[in-house]
């Protein structure tokens, strides 16, 4: 079952062309790699994705709707796209609680349980401007994953982990893989992409080749 | 009910802190300012004054809004923008829409103090001065200083006055924060987010200074005040109908963000030369419309004809000028863009259909005939609402002009039709001589040229003969009679090319 389906997609993003006519179908239940050097194009490609930027040229379909017709952005999408903003004078949690109080479909334990998964202390009081690159990183990764988002789009989820943090993640995604979530990472590690992804993308000349 | 007292209680604890209390001491020393020249006019003109002379122009005082008030919400606001703008939050609200609203209440949260500690200091400012519900005889006198004097005109109470304020400044606000939130998700980009807002405290300190009274409508600083905006709308109907539709604006444009614009931006742009033909239209009535305050008497019927003044060689100014050109050559403009697509691409495969160009031209340019026709009783009808709108008198009569109302309406109309009809026919005749576009525009900028002081002294060169400024010169049944031979003269030419070439 398609998730997301790019049709003829073409962009030039601040001047420069990234891609030329791509096609792409992500199915449920995947996890999906995209690769390439630093300025090919994936971030662009994941924010096509949730609607922030709009292709060229070319359709984008989420879940049967096209993105930029009846929605803007897709429901029940999980993101880490460029470095999070927090609020930071507030805790880990209470930057969570912040975010989660906009949809409202989970609640404290639930908010507590995601930061103990991802490996950070519900209870601190430690402020995120106190905090490390890591637990930055593993807060991101919390906000991403807390409302049970059925979508996961991972850009560079995994920069900043210690080899602990590393493992336990990739051991959550194959998890979400077994119940059906639906992921898509980009990651400089090729060890990530080789364990991780059942399919493969590099984004070369415009196009994106399966690998 | 315990959620209005936590907010309740952050807001009080945010108000103590440092950066607010500088704003309540600025505010503060600002009053004590005002009260003084309050008691001092209130002295040399030996009237009283009371407490609401203190607070309402505190509310109002346009050096304290452009200079301090405007910079600080826009500060607050880029802010909020920039830190609210942040992918995770977006799509969790699902669109840019709601996050437009989203962001606002983030920065009604940050400027709540800003808003409640002006209102509260106006108040406070009031101690010590005699307390009345009612105007004092200072707020009612007009001088120098006095700002007020045009709010006692329109309000009763001066606590509706207040009420009404503190409603503007709210509105005022949430305008500038929704202004810089919709710019910002259409750029993306912080440095031009800095750069409108540096140009809208440009703006706001050269407008209010600078522009005309009937221009203030275009300055940010006229929606703080009430003051000014009765002073610029005169009536507080006029008012709401102008917030209305610059609320209405926003919503529409707040509606459009989430839509790919690529797909409609083609048809915009079929659409938009028209759209921004009727604006300027509309808004040189508008300009019109409102010099015109100056006097009681005049009617609609002077907006409309002053509207449409134009120029000749004895009356030549350059708002009349430029507003003449737009109207009419804009509007000829138009039909020519229609000939040279009516001409150029059409012409063979229709006129082998109709096997005879008279009857080709006239298929056309009975439409065309209609047009003007409708053209005109459009851009009367625009001039005649909005002096209505302008609360001018509906009386029918003109006071502008010498003329008889039935003389101008005839020359309005009857030389109005006959000198755009002439403008067509001498288009049409370039388009088919020269089959090319760009000779039309050669044209309109020689029409142009022909209309500027020296050129028409004896009202014979045919073009903005149609203008009410050559009434005070000539009769109309005389500029008919020019226009006509004209017309026929050109209508002649015509008959003579069709006879002469019947290849295109």
């Amino acid at each position: 079952m398609s998730v997301i389906t790019m049709k003829g997609i073409s962009k030039s993003y601040k001047g420069m062309r990234l891609f030329d006519g791509v096609d792409l179908n992500i199915e449920k239940g995947k996890i999906y790699g995209i690769i390439g050097p630093n300025g090919s194009g994936k971030s662009v490609l994941f924010k096509m994705m949730c609607g922030f930027v709009f292709p060229d040229q070319g359709t984008i379909e989420v879940q049967g709707s096209e993105l930029g017709k009846s929605k803007r952005f897709p429901d029940g999408f999980g993101i880490i796209i460029d470095r999070p903003g927090y609020m930071a004078n507030k805790t880990g949690f209470e930057n969570l609680k912040e975010l989660a109080m906009i949809q409202n479909k989970v609640d404290d334990n639930k908010i507590a349980q995601t930061m103990e998964l991802v490996g950070l202390q519900p209870q601190a009081k430690q402020k995120v401007k106190n905090y490390s690159l890591g637990m930055k990183q593993k807060l991101a990764i919390a906000q991403a994953i807390m409302e049970d988002q059925q979508v996961l789009i991972l850009d560079e989820a995994f920069n900043a982990l210690d080899a602990d943090s590393v493992e336990n993640i990739r051991k959550l995604l194959i998890t979400y893989k077994k119940e059906g979530r639906t992921i898509l990472i980009t990651s400089h590690n090729q060890e990530d992409i080789n364990l991780l992804c059942d399919e493969v993308y590099r984004i070369n000349r415009q196009h994106l080749e399966l690998v | 009910m315990a959620t209005i007292i936590t907010k309740m209680n952050h807001l009080l604890d945010e108000m103590i802190r440092m950066k607010w209390l500088a704003v309540a001491v600025v505010f503060y020393f600002y009053g004590m300012m005002l009260k003084k020249e309050i008691a001092l006019s209130s002295g040399e003109l030996g009237v009283a004054f009371n407490n609401w002379d203190i607070s309402l122009r505190l509310l109002n005082d346009m050096y304290l809004i452009v200079y301090f008030i405007i910079p600080f919400v826009l500060f607050l606001s880029s802010r909020t923008v920039l830190k609210d703008f942040d992918y995770q939050l977006l799509i969790r609200l699902g669109s840019y829409r709601r996050w437009v609203y989203h962001s606002l209440a983030s920065f009604w949260a940050k400027a709540s103090p800003l808003f409640t500690l002006w209102i509260f200091l106006s108040l406070f400012m009031a101690i010590g001065f005699p307390f009345s519900w009612h105007w004092s005889s200072l707020s009612g006198t007009s001088y120098a200083t006095n700002t007020l004097n045009g709010l006692a005109a329109v309000f009763e109470f001066p606590f509706l006055a207040l009420a009404v304020q503190v409603f503007l400044i709210a509105f005022a606000f949430s305008l500038m924060h929704m202004a810089l939130g919709i710019f910002y998700v259409l750029v993306q980009h912080k440095a031009f987010m800095y750069l409108v807002s540096a140009v809208i405290f440009l703006v706001s300190v050269i407008g209010f200074k600078v522009l005309p009274n009937h221009l203030a409508f275009l300055v940010p600083p006229t929606y703080f005040s009430l003051t000014k905006a009765v002073e610029l709308f005169q009536s507080l109907w006029l008012l709401g109908l102008s917030l209305s539709i610059i609320g209405g604006l926003y919503y529409l444009c707040i509606r459009f963000l989430d839509v790919n614009k690529r797909r409609y931006l083609s048809s915009f742009s079929l659409y938009f030369p028209v759209v921004g033909y009727v604006t300027l239209c509309i808004l040189g009535i508008i300009a019109v419309g409102n010099s015109l305050k100056e006097s009681d008497q005049a009617s609609i019927w002077d907006v409309w004809a002053m509207a449409f003044t134009g120029v000749s060689t004895e009356y030549f100014s350059y708002l009349p000028f430029f507003y003449y050109i737009i109207v009419f050559f804009g509007f000829v403009y138009g039909v020519q863009v229609f000939l040279s697509r009516e001409v150029e691409q059409l012409g063979y495969y229709k006129i082998i259909r109709f096997q005879n160009l008279g009857a080709w031209m006239w298929s056309w340019m009975r439409r065309l005939l209609v047009a003007i026709f409708l053209f005109l009783i459009g851009l009367m009808a625009l001039a005649l609402m909005i002096g209505a709108l302008l609360g001018r008198e509906t009386d029918f009569q003109v006071l502008m002009f010498p003329n008889p109302l039935t003389e101008i309406i005839y020359h309005f109309f009857f030389n109005g039709f006959l000198q755009v009809a002439l403008y067509i026919n001498i288009v049409f005749i370039v388009s088919w001589v020269s089959k090319e576009s760009i000779h039309g525009m050669v044209l309109i900028s020689i029409f142009m040229v022909l209309m500027l002081p020296g050129f028409n002294v004896a009202g014979l060169v045919p073009v903005g003969l149609n203008g009410m400024a050559y009434l005070v010169e000539y009769s109309p049944y005389y500029l008919s009679l020019v226009l006509l031979g004209f017309n026929l003269f050109a209508v002649s030419m015509i008959h003579v090319l069709f006879k002469r070439s019947l290849k295109i």
